[in-house]
């Protein structure tokens, strides 16, 4: 199903992270290639350190590949100016830190920025779009509130519904379950890949959680040493020896007998 | 539908928040002509202003001023002007450092910038250079760099570190002019230190006009590009994520608010904490959206300068206090209020 365009092409990029030691980032890339295709759900797993999040920085044009080039449908993201690659590809960062008070609507339709210029007044069409997001990621009940103010989880979601505001063709989620409870890590997931399919959007998960991969994406990415070390399919990457190798960890591997998709579990010390 | 009618609501706010503040700027501006000294009726001031500025030439003959006229026209009437313009400048720029540095405790002032202006006019005016505002505009603009600088090495930085990053840039300038005054004539340093104390001072209706030409036109252009203030008060990634530009933004706020800053200060000394209380005042009233807060935020400064002025000119009248102490009275123990609430907040 998803042997169709490339949305995004990464060639060769290489990413030095002394040079760029200000950016907090630590990891170092080196030679990655791999492609992200038109409406696929893609994992990238790797250990910490391995440079996921640089990897991000780099594909939202946050940060600038040393060498190598990243083509966002056929275009060289080098070239295109950053309103543009904001219409096409949406970051859903871990955490965010504001220190002044925005409400939930106005954070949701700060997402619209991209697609207005100057003063940037939003059109209904814009309230359309965050009314249907906001109701999409249950939010609208606390539109009114300060993003402040929220719990992890509830600006985890507001954050969410500010991706999809942007109507982007690529998400790229960072952890994007590490703050919500067992209830919302299915509601959201579940909800954002419907989302994605009706809009033939790709969705980019990057993650810790393997049984998240596992259980949505399409195909998934490893990272080591600044390289992929193997993509494929879940069933093919979320194997016993990759996990071992990527991770330095000891697992035992089994399928949900819920889903057949694999299922991590963990060999700890005492059992 | 909820949302929708947020966008009229929106819409109103904007309408009403402006255009009332616009009165109460008119109204306070007026009173403030009438008191002093010598104290003027608000209807001659009325007839004053009516006669002279807009019915002039009506009159045919250039009759000489009386008293009253002399008052309004030559010197109440430009000081209000002046403070009005002060406060406008200095409240925007407190503003857009606030939402840029992502800091509450952010001021123009209390950064250093404005010492950084001082230090350039100081240096201009003991060289008799004679573009003072010139030299006090590159001032702020290389003390802004450098503090924005120091705020940006490390991506997201602790409010208070960039308060002390601006008292070491503040003590740093405050002594190279003390060294620069050191080397002037008595009379000379006299001046300085008054000037430094931070003044309102009167200028001929030409200089306040070219004044209010660039203190307006610098408020215009950071309201046009207001909207990516928010964007940028979510942090560098993020508003790259949403695609602002944020190098050259930064560039043109440096700019612009450097502008505000140098004006302000070459013609009125060091007035501090203006730039830092009415942001928040404006905050409170009308919430963070900066497409609101820029232009509020400049009528607070020009309502609540030319209140501080008029205080400052009638409290201990006939002689006056520097109207820097009075913002500065009324803004220190504003400041402690809000680091106290920032040590809560960034933990």
């Amino acid at each position: 199903m998803c042997r169709l365009k490339p949305i995004i092409r990464v060639e060769d990029v290489t990413f030095d992270h002394l040079r760029h030691r200000a950016s907090g980032d630590t990891s170092l890339l080196d030679g990655l290639t791999f492609d992200v295709f038109r409406g696929e759900i893609l994992g990238i797993i790797g250990p910490n350190g391995c440079g996921k999040s640089t990897l991000i920085n780099l594909l939202s044009k946050v940060l600038t590949p040393d060498s190598g080039e990243i083509r966002v449908d056929a275009q060289p993201l080098a070239t295109m100016k950053q309103n543009d690659v904001a219409q096409t590809i949406a970051v859903l960062p871990q955490e965010i830190s504001i220190s002044f008070h925005y409400s939930v609507e106005e954070m949701v339709l700060m997402g619209r920025a991209p697609y207005r210029n100057g003063l940037g007044w939003e059109t209904s069409e814009d309230y359309d779009i965050a009314e249907e997001v906001l109701d999409l990621t249950c939010t609208t009940l606390f539109s009114g509130r300060q993003f402040l103010e929220l719990s992890g989880g509830e600006k985890c979601r507001v954050l969410l519904a500010r991706c999809m505001a942007q109507r982007p063709d690529v998400f790229l989620l960072d952890e994007p379950t590490a703050n919500l409870d067992l209830q919302y890590q299915t509601r959201m997931l579940d909800m954002l890949v419907g989302f994605a399919r009706k809009h033939q959007s790709a969705v980019c998960i990057v993650t810790h959680d393997l049984n998240l991969v596992g259980e949505y994406c399409d195909r998934v990415v490893a990272l080591k040493d600044g390289n992929v070390f193997r993509a494929g399919s879940p069933a093919e990457v979320i194997r016993e020896e990759t996990i071992a190798e990527v991770y330095g960890a000891e697992v035992h591997i089994d399928t949900n007998p819920h889903s057949g998709a694999p299922h991590v579990f963990l060999k700890t010390k005492y059992h | 539908m909820a949302l929708g009618a947020g966008r009229t609501q929106r819409i109103s706010r904007w309408r009403w928040g402006v255009f009332g503040l616009l009165c109460v700027l008119g109204c306070v501006a007026l009173a403030a002509i009438c008191m002093g000294t010598v104290s003027i009726s608000f209807s001659s001031v009325m007839q004053i202003l009516w006669q002279r500025l807009l019915g002039g030439h009506l009159g045919g003959h250039e009759q000489s001023l009386n008293t009253h006229e002399i008052i309004v026209l030559e010197l109440r009437g430009p000081r209000v002007l002046m403070a009005m313009l002060v406060g406008m400048a200095l409240a925007t720029a407190g503003a857009t450092f606030q939402s840029m540095l992502r800091n509450p405790l952010a001021d123009p002032y209390l950064l250093g910038i404005s010492s950084g202006a001082a230090c350039g006019a100081v240096i201009a005016l003991m060289l008799g250079w004679p573009f003072l505002p010139l030299a006090a505009f590159v001032g702020a603009l290389l003390s802004a760099t450098v503090v924005v600088m120091i705020a940006h090495r490390n991506g997201s930085m602790h409010p208070h570190t960039l308060v002390l990053a601006g008292v070491v840039v503040n003590a740093f300038l405050a002594s190279v002019i003390a060294v620069l005054i050191t080397f002037s004539s008595a009379e000379a340093t006299r001046g300085i230190v008054f000037w430094l104390m931070g003044n309102v001072s009167t200028q001929r209706l030409g200089v306040l006009g070219i004044i209010g030409v660039c203190v307006c036109g610098s408020i215009g252009l950071l309201f046009w590009k207001s909207r990516n203030l928010d964007l940028l008060a979510q942090g560098e990634s993020v508003a790259k994520q949403l695609g602002l530009e944020v190098e050259g933004y930064k560039w043109f706020l440096l700019i612009v608010t450097s502008l505000l800053t140098g004006i302000a200060v070459a013609y009125n000394g060091l007035i501090g904490f203006v730039g830092l209380i009415i942001p928040h005042i404006g905050r409170f009233l009308f919430g963070s959206d900066n497409r609101l807060l820029i232009p509020v935020a400049a009528l607070l400064g020009g309502i609540v300068m030319v209140v501080a002025d008029t205080l400052a000119r009638t409290i201990i009248a006939p002689s006056e206090l520097p109207v820097g102490a009075i913002t500065a009275l009324a803004g220190g123990p504003f400041f402690l209020i809000l680091l106290k609430r920032a040590r809560h907040s960034f933990t």
